[in-house]
């Protein structure tokens, strides 16, 4: 995949350099929720496994997956997630907080 | 096997959970005048309007079966005591459990584009569980 040069950035404002890699790749930002939601959910697991010594993956994805939602909410206040890609971080999250809920 | 309380308990937080969350986005989306705001999708907009709809009839439904429970009166049985009033308390919040799931699982289907066969054995496990439950419930009481 081949992206425009930052010389062709119009917008200089933090709002326009931070949807500049929409510009050559839509589902970027929800490749970087995907990458937030993982990292989230490892970082608790093995926070809670170093500190009881075992740990619930289901609850850290489901408490990673309520924070990934509030990240998008404030990235479409900043106008880089767009609302189709939002609605489906939001129903792939809502997924995995009602697994977790059953679950529990 | 998961009790029906246990499952109904379930089902009524996530239904919580989410309308909480989609009502928190519209909010904040309204609030900051973001432009393209993601309730203007039309199965978005018609999934929060049925869950308040439907969260605000469950407390009002929740009231009259307590009534009914109230005026029932008990009859001795072998080796328990016979409510009738279990019976429709059953059929009415197992009525609240279906309707979460319907309202719930058409964002999936729609959105992620989940198969109908996945959405068919899901409905059949639950519907399932929630007769066994129901059983237990109206044999033992728990």
């Amino acid at each position: 995949m081949v992206c425009a040069g930052l010389e062709t950035l119009v917008d200089q404002s933090i709002t326009g350099i931070l949807a500049f890699p929409t510009s050559c790749d839509y589902y970027f930002y929800l490749k970087m929720m995907a990458a937030f939601f993982i990292v989230g959910a490892s970082s608790l697991f093995f926070a809670e496994k170093l500190r009881y010594q075992k740990g619930d993956m289901l609850s850290c994805m489901g408490i990673s997956a309520i924070a990934t939602i509030f990240m998008s909410i404030l990235g479409t206040f900043l106008k880089i997630i767009q609302p189709d890609i939002f609605i489906e971080i939001l129903v792939a999250c809502m997924i995995i907080i009602a697994i977790w809920i059953i679950k529990k | 096997m998961v009790t029906f309380y246990k499952l109904f308990t379930s089902f009524l937080m996530i239904a919580l959970l989410v309308f909480g969350l989609l009502s928190f986005g519209i909010q904040f989306q309204s609030e900051n005048n973001v432009e393209d705001p993601f309730v203007e999708n039309q199965l978005i907009n018609e999934t929060y309007g049925t869950l308040q709809t439907d969260l605000n009839s469950y407390g009002s439904e929740s009231q009259l079966q307590k009534s009914l429970f109230e005026s029932d009166e008990p009859l001795a049985g072998f080796g328990s005591i016979l409510l009738f009033s279990i019976l429709s308390a059953g059929k009415v919040f197992n009525g609240m459990v279906v309707g979460t799931f319907n309202t719930l699982i058409k964002l999936p289907i729609v959105i992620l584009g989940v198969d109908p066969v996945i959405v068919s054995v899901l409905g059949t496990l639950l519907i399932f569980s929630i007769i066994m439950g129901l059983w237990i419930l109206y044999k033992l009481g728990g």
